[in-house]
């Protein structure tokens, strides 16, 4: 197969989304473990943040991060024609 | 310590033998369990025996002949990944350690499907069966197949004892049978799962597993939060007003909570550091799990049951928000727990927390001695038996495929076999793995286990992920950068952990079973020490000579009194006993006599078992591998010889192949498609 300049653009377009959303997932994962203690300084509704942010808040993030590569993601298949199936 | 947690089925064979006398369920109540132990099973075997009428060629043993929705492949996913040690185990620590149990299932644990993100689509795209598959696409198909063999099956015999193990350890507390029988039990289950059903079958059974687990979560979760309004801050607050939560923190923190009201020590259960105390530890244990849950076998092999790479995204997202979901719902189950039950309680039945979801599940239908109590801790066990079972299927299923797909039809025949003989290989594959899972774990029986999933996690991310990552991302990646890389990988992390603090240090097993026996002298008061800062990161890794490892500030501690050795304290107790006439300080003192006994035959046993041993397998006195987990070190290197060898050595196959997975790894084009019915 030949690799054509329409298929490095939608590979560049990859990477880079799959970058930024890597890059949240990691701030998120990590470093809200490392700053735990810090991060516990501020209160919500009578509760430090890192106990919501363990709780639920990450769990969130990450639906949202993998909902958003699906969906960025699909388009780009359509867009660049490269999309299987029937749906 | 960190590694029981996901081990947490290891775990469980602590409180088997306690459990086998006066188990969770009473004897007039045995028959319920057995009644919805039988009908799950009897599920299951319906589902295989529909399954087994489905699968004919390779592609629908391996794969479900690529007919799995997206929706569908997310359950099965998420039931992969909910094994009893998530489900039992981080409710368990969340009751007991509070905040530190959500860090486990969320800081680490779930953070692991993103990763897929990068891994699982373009191997589906490029794959066919197994890992060996994606590695060969661009490199030499025998070797790299041959080594991806070894390290699937390496991965998976690890984390498999530790599973049978604890399957063997939890069917033998729940209704009482025999260790042996238990584990022949879970192996003959999950055998006939596969070699009748293939993978259609144990997709299948994950995802009525997966659907179980998360309905009877909810249930509880719903009776639990009930009666706070479904309020997450009045709910909270209940946690933290809650005596038995309080006294638990109270006893974690030792010394330190003197000076603390109650409100604050309940407080605490909700701040972090009650469990882990080293970060480093921490974060090691975190990559390993992380990385290598996207590199195991058997949740890799999960991405070749879809039709398509949209299918593959889906089922992302779809396994995200149910492991979510879940894992949110065991913060209620963990805190429920720790109110209704309470942290002594289910300490006391076992020490890892595993019984807290199902002693809730008893308490909420109406306690120990009613019938709905012991349905709904049948139920959950019940449950977690399944999850055992279709765990380890799926474990099964990946072994037999590295045998039968890599080695005897890639390797020795070829890639020349027809589909009968294919099938064939597989599912006689299938049952020597199988067989062999059911005499490892009879063999392990009482051994501690729990080290050993961490291991396959750390072998799982040191050894396939840099391989298939690079091979996926990397132009210059080549064969020879796979192979080494592998093996340099799998073999640092294994010779990590043989010098890591896992393992069994005769002198200090004789140490602690000697303080048990006779007692501790008394220790005069210590004043405060400042914190020591350490020389660097070295130190913190490795027990060297001349080298300060950082020590935290240590708070003032007063003068302590001389501690009896136990059999002089049970000494004094018998003496007593006589004296005493209320019938609650009988019972008291005669539980008390029971545990000093236990801990007495067990402290002797621990001599006698390293009796004339100063040091251990390896030749070591103490641990030199400070980590409990090695992947902070292993990963790295993984990488890092994957990339030199790549670098020194040219592979023109692996560079000319490049253009053509560039294309096909990311759009999929001439990937596998659906099988024609």
């Amino acid at each position: 197969m030949q690799l054509t300049d329409k298929h490095r653009e939608y590979w560049q377009r990859n990477l880079r989304l799959t970058g930024v959303l890597l890059a949240i997932w990691f701030v998120v994962t990590f470093v809200v473990i490392w700053y735990a203690k810090e991060l516990n300084e501020i209160v919500v509704a009578g509760f430090p943040l890192a106990f919501y942010m363990g709780a639920q808040g990450a769990l969130i993030v990450y639906v949202v991060v993998i909902w958003v590569y699906a969906h960025r993601m699909n388009k780009l298949d359509r867009e660049y024609g490269v999309h299987e199936g029937e749906d | 310590m960190n590694l029981k947690a996901i081990g947490a089925t290891a775990l469980l064979l602590a409180s088997g033998a306690a459990l086998a006398a006066d188990g969770a369920v009473a004897d007039q109540f045995k028959w319920l369990t057995f009644a919805v132990f039988g009908a799950i099973i009897g599920l299951t075997m319906y589902i295989t025996w529909w399954a087994a009428k489905r699968v004919h060629s390779t592609s629908e043993f391996y794969a479900a002949g690529r007919s799995v929705s997206g929706v569908q492949n997310g359950w099965a996913i998420a039931g992969d990944y909910l094994s009893a040690a998530s489900f039992l185990g981080i409710a368990g620590l969340i009751s007991l350690y509070g905040y530190d149990g959500f860090m486990y299932s969320v800081g680490f644990l779930v953070a692991y499907i993103t990763v897929l993100l990068v891994i699982a689509e373009p191997c589906r795209n490029i794959g066919k069966y197994t890992l060996g598959d994606i590695l060969a696409f661009r490199n030499d198909p025998k070797k790299v197949k041959t080594i991806a063999a070894l390290s699937t099956i390496t991965v998976s015999t690890f984390y498999l004892t530790a599973q049978m193990v604890g399957g063997g350890v939890l069917v033998k507390t729940l209704i009482g049978i025999d260790y042996e029988v238990s584990v022949i039990g879970v192996g003959v289950l999950m055998l006939a799962y596969v070699v009748f059903g293939g993978m259609v079958a144990t997709t299948w059974v994950q995802i009525v597993k997966a659907v179980l687990l998360v309905t009877a979560s909810l249930l509880l979760v719903m009776f639990t939060w009930a009666p706070y309004g479904f309020s997450l801050p009045a709910f909270l607050q209940g946690v933290v007003g809650d005596a038995k939560v309080q006294a638990q923190v109270a006893k974690l923190l030792g010394d330190a909570a003197a000076n603390m009201s109650a409100e604050e020590l309940g407080q605490r259960l909700l701040e972090p550091g009650l469990f882990l105390k080293n970060p480093i530890d921490q974060i090691s244990l975190g990559m390993a799990l992380v990385f290598g849950t996207a590199g195991l076998p058997h949740i890799l092999m999960r991405f070749f049951t879809v039709p398509s790479a949209q299918e593959a995204r889906k089922s992302v997202i779809w396994a995200m928000a149910i492991i979510g979901g879940f894992y949110v719902l065991t913060l209620f189950l963990g805190l429920g727990a720790a109110i209704h039950v309470g942290p002594a309680s289910i300490a006391g039945l076992d020490k890892g927390g595993n019984m807290a979801a199902p002693l809730l599940a008893q308490y909420l239908g109406g306690g120990a001695d009613s019938v709905l109590g012991n349905l709904f801790l049948a139920f959950v066990a019940a449950v977690a038996f399944a999850t055992i079972v279709a765990v380890v299927a799926g474990l099964v299923l990946a072994s037999a495929s590295a045998m039968a797909h890599d080695i005897y039809v890639g390797v020795i025949r070829g890639d020349r076999a027809t589909p009968e003989e294919q099938v064939k290989a597989a599912r006689i594959s299938s049952v020597i793995v199988g067989v062999v899972a059911i005499f490892i774990g009879i063999a392990a029986k009482g051994q501690n286990v729990a080290h050993l999933v961490g291991l396959a996690f750390a072998v799982a991310a040191s050894s396939n992920l840099p391989a298939v990552f690079l091979t996926l991302y990397w132009k210059r990646c080549n064969t020879q950068g796979i192979v080494w890389g592998m093996l340099v990988g799998a073999a640092s992390a294994i010779a990590l952990v043989m010098i890591s603090p896992n393992m069994t240090y005769p002198q200090a097993v004789t140490r602690d079973a000697r303080k048990v026996l006779e007692g501790e002298p008394a220790a005069p008061a210590k004043a405060a020490v400042p914190a020591v800062p350490g020389d660097g990161l070295l130190c913190e890794l490795f027990a060297l000579r001349d080298c300060q490892k950082a020590e935290p500030a240590k708070p003032a501690a007063p003068a302590r009194e001389a501690k009896p050795g136990a059999p002089e304290k049970l000494a004094r107790l018998r003496d007593t006993l006589p004296t005493l006439t209320d019938a609650v300080e009988r019972d008291k003192a005669n539980q008390e006599i029971a545990k000093l006994e236990k801990d007495i035959a067990k402290a002797r046993e621990d001599l006698a078992k390293v009796a004339g041993q100063t040091t251990s397998m390896v030749g070591l006195e103490q641990p030199f591998f400070l980590l409990k987990n090695p992947g902070i070190i292993s990963i790295p290197l993984g990488f890092l010889m994957v990339i030199l060898v790549s670098l020194l050595t040219r592979d023109r196959r692996s560079e000319a192949m490049w253009d053509e997975l560039y294309v096909r790894q990311n759009t999929g084009i001439h990937a596998e498609g659906a099988t024609a019915h």
